[in-house]
């Protein structure tokens, strides 16, 4: 799967931008605030409808500007599809093929796997940032984990809502909690394991140990279901006396390692290239589960490492499917671009070179 | 945007209130509305004004009745002995346009939602025991939404409902007819399995 034509308006400084891509190697170079960044946040846009940078919509529209608008042709074989997406106002429009589509619909026509700067909060940051990051991921390959994940957010704010108005149906939610709560688990487990797996085939700069484990990593529904049940027992006095919810796979925890210790400690160099491990292993996983690769977002590659481990791992990266690198280094962005496609970003717009 | 004379503005004000209709619907309502003819106007309103004053809600089942009880509970030819709990008086429409169940009703006006300040004293349920205790019903079937809340919801009464003796049963949830098995979630897969029936 692979973006043949970029169309962005109104997104951060771009005021107008539209590119052809090729299926391989796509690289943008610039001077700092040019929006390189923003280029990449415009493809993740189209595809996850979502921004990889922030969470508040709003501040991706340009400034002085109604609304955004991101556009891309995404080709899978020899079907083409128009997919867009349109922001402002507090509004979001997902259309395909110019027709308005639910949210549900939308997803899973393209997908993204991102390596930027912005994205060290899901080895930095909270375990929400963790947790998502995992569930993100693994919606992507996966549309009933999407349906299971709305549903145990549904589950966990009707309990909370029940615990803290100490109803009496309590007991009906700690069953719906353990039935949804118990799919999502094992759901997540296969995914977490399976990423810890293609971890340790990618990208590990002078051979560290990555691992990635949960805290609740129970593969087998019924031992998963007895677990939560266990657990719901366990905290049943103190969640009456708080009111506060205390269980469920919202709360569950994403250990990430680098050498056996926890990553949280580790360089912020360590840190960058378990960010790029990561992201290369949620490709892997895509390609293994789906047959088709999914498009790579890789920002400021040659910042975190030599240039030629960065046109290694262009090549690699390029060899199953299509990348979208940015860099501020003309010099690199021209000898790796030799089998693909250069282009420019010079305030705001971007030029085929 | 052009001001419509007040009526009008009123008129489109109300419609739009209603669940499903937008600025754009209302519009085109009110204005098929001016047009047509006076009598078609008029059988409208009067519909409008006098059905909530001729409608309540059946004493026994909660459904919708024009006098004290519904069509249903009056209707001798309906067995006592099974009992079928929806959420919605709408939800009992449906079912009886299938034609197959000839027990009995029970609405509870709505699904458990604490998050809606929705809990179970805010249900019609009490009646519902009190039915049951009466006795001579032999199962109550639970056909509450397949929702979050609708399962809850059914999670509740069956826990208050079996120590009473009847037999409770859960309508099947599962595959949507002519869906596709490939697409299907595990939860509705789950409760698929769970359901199924001997050949
Ligand atoms: N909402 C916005 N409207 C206008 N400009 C913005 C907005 N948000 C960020 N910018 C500016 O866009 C420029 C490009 O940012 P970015 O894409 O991160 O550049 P690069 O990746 O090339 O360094 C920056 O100068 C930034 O200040
Ligand atoms: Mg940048
Ligand atoms: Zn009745």
């Amino acid at each position: 799967m692979w973006i043949e034509r970029l169309l962005v308006r109104d997104l951060r400084n771009i005021a107008e931008a539209e590119c052809a891509l090729g299926p391989g190697l796509n690289v943008f170079h610039g001077a700092n605030a040019q929006g390189k960044t923003s280029l990449l946040e415009a493809a993740g846009l189209v595809a996850r409808a979502r921004s990889f940078r922030t969470d508040d919509l709003k501040t991706v529209v340009r400034r002085g500007q109604p609304s955004l608008r991101a556009q891309a042709t995404a080709v899978e074989g020899s079907r083409r599809s128009e997919l867009e997406v349109e922001l402002g106002g507090g509004r979001r429009a997902l259309r395909v093929e110019g027709r308005p589509v639910t949210a549900t619909d939308y997803h899973g026509r393209l997908e993204v796997a991102v390596y930027a700067t912005d994205r060290l909060r899901v080895i930095r940051g909270s375990m929400r940032d963790r947790r998502q990051f995992l569930d993100r991921s693994a919606g992507a390959l996966w549309p009933a984990y999407r349906r299971l994940l709305a549903e145990n957010e549904r589950v966990a704010a009707q309990r909370g809502a029940a615990l803290e108005r100490r109803s009496g149906d309590r007991f009906a939610w700690d069953e719906r909690l353990l039935e949804h709560g118990t799919a999502l688990r094992v759901r997540r487990a296969t995914y977490a394991r399976r990423l810890h797996e293609a971890l340790q085939d990618e990208y590990r700069p002078g051979g560290e140990t990555y691992a990635l484990r949960l805290s609740h990593p129970e593969e087998d529904p019924a031992a998963a279901h007895e677990q939560l049940q266990r657990e719901i027992e366990t905290e049943r006095a103190a969640e009456q006396a708080s009111g506060r919810m205390r269980v469920g796979p919202q709360r569950d925890r994403v250990v990430l390692e680098i050498a056996g210790a926890d990553a949280v400690e580790a360089s912020s160099g360590q840190v960058r290239s378990l960010l790029l491990g990561l992201t290369l292993a949620v490709l892997a996983l895509h390609r293994q589960e789906t047959g088709h690769a999914a498009v790579a977002l890789l920002d400021d590659l040659d910042s975190e490492l030599d240039e030629e481990r960065a046109s290694l791992l262009c090549e690699r990266v390029c060899a199953h499917g299509q990348a979208l690198v940015t860099t501020a280094h003309p010099g690199w962005a021209r000898r790796v671009a030799r089998d693909g496609r250069l282009f420019a970003v010079e305030q705001g717009r971007v030029l085929a070179a | 945007m052009q001001d419509y004379p007040a009526p009008l503005a009123a008129l489109v004000d109300e419609l739009r209130r209603l669940p499903g209709i937008g600025q754009k619907t209302a519009q085109r309502l009110a204005f098929h509305l001016m047009k047509a003819p006076e009598a078609e106007v008029q059988r409208l309103a009067q519909a409008l004004s006098g059905f909530r004053a001729a409608l309540r809600l059946c004493t026994v089942c909660n459904a919708v009745a024009e006098g004290e009880l519904c069509a249903c509970c009056t209707d001798p030819g309906r067995s006592d002995r099974t009992l079928c709990v929806v959420e919605e008086p709408l939800n009992l429409v449906v079912v009886e346009r299938t034609r197959d169940f000839k027990g009995r009703y029970h609405v509870l006006h709505g699904a458990l939602s604490p998050l809606s300040g929705i809990g179970p004293d805010e249900l019609r349920i009490d009646g519902l025991l009190e039915r049951v205790r009466a006795g001579g019903v032999e199962e109550v079937i639970l056909a509450t939404s397949p929702t979050v809340e609708g399962e809850a919801t059914a999670v509740y009464l069956a826990r208050l409902l079996k120590p009473l003796g009847p037999k409770v049963t859960r309508i099947a949830m599962g595959l949507p007819v002519g869906s596709d098995l490939d697409w299907a979630d595990e939860v509705t897969l789950a409760k698929a399995l769970e359901g199924r029936r001997e050949y």
